[in-house]
């Protein structure tokens, strides 16, 4: 499969095209050869800027990388990730490997990948973002690629923050896998295939035309505030000054026994997050393991002793539009300009609670907003959108990046 | 939008950025939690026109005199980011160093902006620790080989972990929802003990009254008194900056006083003093120390729950005035700052005159409301400058500052007044009065507290002397004053009731001159005092609620007796009064029933006797309890009528049976036309409305005639029939010519053809 949109130079509409997005997906054979397919049909043989990888096989990295540079040839950066699924345009793929080109002499990109060094995370986001020269051109975004599996991914984004500053937008999600355990992240800028555990691999992409930033969840706001009085490193002990699990479990009307079985408790807390009042809305935050003893709880990511908190509700159809809703943003940040493609990040657990159904009935939504332009992306374990303050780590939420 | 959160995060800030092990790693941690914590995308330290440690602009430049605008807050137009909203805070009192926020799309809420400066104090304090740890490392490579160094560096870097430990302690007790004072207790111990133990005083402003500096909170070894500490925190407040006041006494020592105001919601609402002794001197350590902990008392009285708690601290709830704690600070500075000789200072003293009967009736929310409406009404009674409180329960009390000797007196008589007229509480009409006991400033005069108690010795003496009255304070009523409290305490004492007794007055048929009922009085033998008179004992139990066991108990030892007697005078009635508290008791009608149950009492056989206000306190209660009496078939009788709320639509509207002719009216029937008047009045009103008459105290042979000829029906009194102990009454009622009369049927509400046909009434009971 492959969809290509292409967008003429401001005063050479007639003339050769300026700048180009393309996809390609592979499912067939091994990894080796799904790349090979996928890069074939983003690429279509033109020269690219960059390649972006999203697969959901859980091994073979090197051999992917290898093909798809093969296809595009030398010096054209590539970097990936591993998912929960691919979103393809039409549905979603599970075991085959989505392609995404941007070229033209409208883009340009560079990229960069850094495990995690002894500094730790922050330290990580920091070198990342020094790799990364500024392009220079009009419109910038920093697409970040974060191992899902390692916490503290918002140390990562302040080291990128501490050095690209506010100026360019900050846009991606966390890898992660079908099974749950995996995630891999890895690059070429030229010099060989790079596979990564912990940090992150990131590309500087600069435009021409104007680049959007969407962000939604669908959630909503349910109850009283709370007040999350006592956090420590994603642990909260209390809210309200009462044990934290207490309230969470006494405000959702249930026992202990739904907190026995670690596995069902993951289950039921996705059902139940807490919204993180900010500025421009609620944070969604997972909860992830309850402490019977201590009766406190963790959460995915950061989240700040003293934050007001709200349980979060939703239903069916909220949740469906929430990725709509987030097109619908990166698309109105590209003013009066035509989408050339559109990027999706939306987190895996949303995937969980659409159902094979709500998935697709979301993305026809989407799609039916992007019209012809391409819409790829896949499913994360964290998404990743710094369009304003400082703070961009989200959970359960839908990413989009627009390309115009 | 950040809401109410402060104080918590400000826990976390500080223990992360006092736990960097060096200043630029500070700098660093502080920038990017500000700029979290307020969703802002630029965070820096500006100083010298210059950004230092600045997040949100990358590697790039920021643009020119970036750093000086956004001190001066200004609103910016940057390239990439759009409109930015500056503001700044500095690191310290004199720190040319400010952390600065510059954030795109809304300015700082003035709450985002008391936690900037929260956050730049709390940084500048860590910096500035964390350059005397580093000067003393320096200091300590130089001279490695001195011994000394050694404890030295121990010593400074104990002080900063004491300094971060306090205010942490600090924070927590603020964000751990403590009480206002342990808080604000917690404030000034921590400073104390920065300061060696020297006292840190907490000085308030009264909202009402901002020229008043309250002493709120005090902690440590003083040197000076309340109004030297008071006037140095005036000081802060005036200059709304930090200052050291140094002073010489008399003695040759130095003290000095360090000020520094403290803000809520960049209102000035009053300042932290810390009493220091030693030479005077500047002292810009202490002062920067001081601010650090004035500003941590700005943030404990900006967040919401505080300050809802600084207000109820200090004020009524219920009424909004101010309270017994606020009360008392305004008098005792008013005391301080007056002439020990002069009398410009009066209290007015004002309880309030059925309002127990009121909360007793229609529940206590019908109460909370009455004082509400009580106390608009005091307060429209004042001028600017007069204060007036509640001291709890029904108990209000106004200071008067600066006003000639009669104002006191003009304004108890206003608020009588004022109170006196009907009140609508839910649809409803009610009715209470107010005494009042005014007390002027007297050299005699000993504090502020003998000064309030004379007005509370003058306020009873009003309640003794008739209610809904105002009385000016004598010496000599703190006597009587006594002697009532005492008898307050034995009141309470005497409830087995073993010191009581009832005796029995006969009412007589006026016409035919024969007993027909008697009336049960209750009396009092004190054991130390002898016989007390109800007229002095039963105020007092009204007052303190007794009434209601004593009454339950004079009712069933009554019942019983008559019930006993009747089996030898078999029409014999009883008249028991009820007092206006029982008659309110939710259950007052079934325990009614259940003693005539266990005495054997016909309910036709009783008459309770109700005081006009008792019926005008609960005009929806009472008749709903009067009906079921009815039902029972006793009678109610109005006692002492004419003297109360005289309204003739109540008498419409009650079941009433009969009315008592107060003896006040029958004493002067036979010499004054208005009484004559008077008494003839309710005889026809109750000919008209079929009701019976009692004329009480019937002392004299032509006051017996008189209300023969206008037609009351019946009558008590010394001339008929004195009272009678239990064990004289059937002899005395037995014998010839007054004995109940079995045949009389005059005894019964007239021309009643129910009546007429009840066989016990035929027997004229």
């Amino acid at each position: 499969m492959t969809s290509t949109s292409e967008l003429a130079a401001p005063g050479a509409r007639t003339e050769a095209p300026a700048r180009w997005f393309g996809t390609g997906h592979g499912d067939t054979g091994d990894i080796g050869t799904a790349g090979s397919q996928a890069a074939s049909a983003a690429t279509a043989g033109r020269e690219a800027s960059l390649v972006v990888l999203f697969t959901s096989f859980d091994e073979g990295f090197d051999r992917l990388l290898a093909s798809v540079r093969e296809v595009v040839g030398p010096g054209v950066p590539i970097l990936g990730c591993t998912t929960c699924g691919e979103i393809t345009g039409e549905d979603v793929s599970e075991g085959g490997v989505m392609a995404v080109a941007l070229g033209g002499p409208g883009f340009s990109a560079t990229i960069a990948g850094a495990g995690q060094p002894s500094g730790g995370q922050r330290d990580a986001g920091g070198a990342i973002a020094r790799a990364l020269p500024r392009s220079g051109r009009p419109h910038e975004v920093l697409m970040i690629l974060a191992d899902g599996m390692v916490g503290s991914q918002h140390e990562l984004l302040r080291g990128v923050y501490s050095t690209v500053g506010a100026r360019v937008p900050l846009v991606g999600a966390c890898a992660g896998s079908l099974n749950f355990r995996d995630a891999h992240h890895f690059y070429d800028d030229g010099s060989g295939p790079r596979i990564l555990h912990g940090g992150a691999v990131a590309a500087l992409i600069g435009s021409d035309g104007p680049l959007g930033v969407g962000v939604a969840h669908g959630w909503r706001p349910g109850g009283e505030p709370m007040n999350l009085t006592e956090v420590a490193d994603s642990w909260i002990q209390t809210i309200d000054h009462q044990p934290a699990l207490d309230v969470y479990l006494g405000r959702l009307g249930v026992d202990d026994s739904v907190a026995f079985d670690p596995g069902a408790f993951f289950v039921f807390a996705h059902a139940h997050p807490l919204g993180i009042s900010r500025r421009g809305g609620e944070d969604i935050r997972v909860v992830n393991l309850a402490d019977l003893r201590s009766r406190s709880m963790t959460v995915a990511s950061d989240v700040q002793q003293g934050a007001v908190a709200w349980l979060m509700e939703t239903d069916p159809d909220a949740l469906t539009t929430g990725g709509a809703d987030s097109c619908g943003q990166a698309l109105a940040g590209l003013g009066d300009v035509a989408p050339l493609g559109v990027l999706s990040f939306d987190c895996s657990a949303r995937k969980l609670q659409l159902g094979p159904d709500g998935v697709r009935r979301e993305i026809a939504g989407m799609r039916a907003l992007t019209g012809a332009a391409p819409l790829v992306g896949f499913y994360s374990m964290g998404e990743i959108a710094r369009t304003r303050g400082m703070r961009g780590m989200h959970h359960m939420t839908s990413v989009t990046l627009a390309f115009g | 939008m950040v809401l109410h959160w402060s104080v918590y995060q400000l826990t976390d800030y500080l223990t992360e950025v006092s736990g960097q092990v060096d200043e630029r790693r500070a700098t660093e941690v502080a920038v990017e939690r500000v700029a979290e914590a307020l969703d802002a995308e630029i965070a820096a330290v500006a100083q010298n026109g210059g950004l230092r440690c600045c997040v949100g602009f990358g590697e790039d430049e920021p643009p020119p005199g970036f750093a000086r605008l956004a001190r001066e807050g200004r609103v910016l137009v940057c390239e990439g980011f759009g409109t930015l909203y500056t503001a700044s805070a500095a690191l310290g009192r004199n720190s040319d160093e400010s952390l600065i926020v510059a954030r795109s799309g809304e300015p700082l809420t003035a709450e985002e902006l008391q936690m900037l400066h929260g956050m730049a104090q709390m940084l500048g304090l860590a910096v500035r620790g964390i350059r005397t740890l580093e000067a003393e490392r320096t200091l300590r490579a130089e001279r490695e080989r001195e011994a000394g160094e050694r404890l030295a560096l121990l010593h400074v870097a104990q002080e900063r972990q004491r300094l971060v430990e306090t205010l942490l302690e600090i924070q927590r007790t603020v964000s751990g929802r403590k009480p206002l004072p342990e808080v604000l207790d917690t404030i000034t111990a921590g400073a104390s003990g920065l300061f060696e133990g020297w006292a840190v005083a907490l000085v308030l402003t009264e909202p009402l009254n901002p020229e008043l500096h309250l002493v709120a909170s005090v902690f440590g070894r003083r040197v000076c008194d309340d109004a030297t500490v008071r006037a140095a925190g005036a000081a802060a407040v005036a200059g709304v900056r930090t200052v050291s006041i140094d002073e010489r006494a008399r003695d040759g020592t130095g003290r000095t006083l360090v000020a520094a105001p403290v803000l809520v919601e960049r209102e000035v609402a009053g300042s932290l003093v810390a009493d220091l002794p030693g030479a005077p001197g500047p002292a810009r350590a202490h002062e920067d120390l001081l601010a650090a902990f004035a500003q941590q008392v700005s943030l404990a009285l900006t967040d919401a729950r505080v300050k809802e708690a600084m207000h109820e601290a200090f004020h009524d709830p219920l009424t909004g005035l101010a309270n017994r704690r606020l009360f008392f600070d305004l008098l005792e500075h008013a005391f301080a700052t007056s002439d020990a000789g002069s009398r410009d200072l009066t209290v007015v003293y004002i309880d309030l005159d059925g309002f127990k009967a009121v909360n007793d009736s229609w529940g206590h929310q019908a109460g909370d409301d009455l004082l509400h409406l009580v106390a608009s009404r005091i307060t429209g009674c004042l001028r600017d400058g007069d204060t007036a409180a509640r001291l709890g329960g029904d108990e209000f009390v106004v200071l008067l500052t600066g006003s000639a000797a009669d104002r006191g007196v003009q304004v108890a008589e206003r608020v009588i007044a004022e109170v006196s007229e009907p009140f609508s509480l839910g649809g409803r009409e009610v009715f209470i009065g107010a005494s009042a006991g005014i007390a002027q400033r007297h050299p005699s005069c000993t504090s502020p507290a003998d000064l309030l108690a004379r007005g509370d010795v003058a306020m009873y003496q009003a309640k003794q002397s008739g209610r809904g009255r105002a009385v000016v304070f004598e010496p000599s009523m703190q006597v009587t004053f006594r002697q009532q409290m005492d008898l307050q305490s034995d009141l309470r004492g005497a409830r087995g009731f073993d010191e009581f007794r009832l005796q029995y007055q006969p009412i007589v048929d006026l016409r035919t001159g024969r007993p027909v009922g008697v009336e049960a009085l209750l009396r009092w033998n004190h054991p130390g005092r002898g016989a007390i008179s109800p007229t002095e004992f039963i105020p007092v139990a009204e007052e303190t609620g007794v009434i209601r066991d004593l009454g339950r108990w004079a009712l069933e030892r009554s019942a019983r007796a008559v019930a006993e007697w009747r089996r030898t005078l078999p029409g014999l009635r009883l008249s028991v009064n009820v007092s206006p508290r029982q008659i309110g008791v939710r259950r007052f009608p079934e325990e009614v029933a259940e003693i005539l149950a266990r005495t054997g009492l016909p309910g036709r056989a009783l008459t309770l006797e109700l005081t006009e206000t008792a019926l005008m306190n609960d005009p929806e209660n009472v008749p709903g309890h009067l009906e079921q009496l009815r039902d029972l078939g006793m009678r109610i009788a109005i006692d002492d009528f004419g003297t109360g709320y005289a309204s003739l639509s109540y008498l419409r509207r009650f079941p009433v049976d009969e009315l008592k002719i107060d003896r006040s009216f029958v004493e002067d029937v036979t010499r004054s036309p208005n009484d004559l008047a008077l008494v003839r009045a309710v005889v026809d009103l109750a000919r008209a409305l079929r009701l019976l008459t009692v004329a009480e105290g019937i002392g004299r042979p032509e006051q017996l005639s008189v209300l023969r000829e206008l037609g009351c029906g019946f009558g008590q009194g010394f001339l008929l029939a004195r009272p009678l102990d239990p064990e004289d009454v059937v002899p005395y009622l037995s014998g010839a010519p007054r004995r109940a009369d079995p045949t009389a049927d005059r005894w019964e509400r007239p021309a009643l053809p129910r009546q007429a046909r009840d066989p016990e009434r035929q027997l004229g009971s």
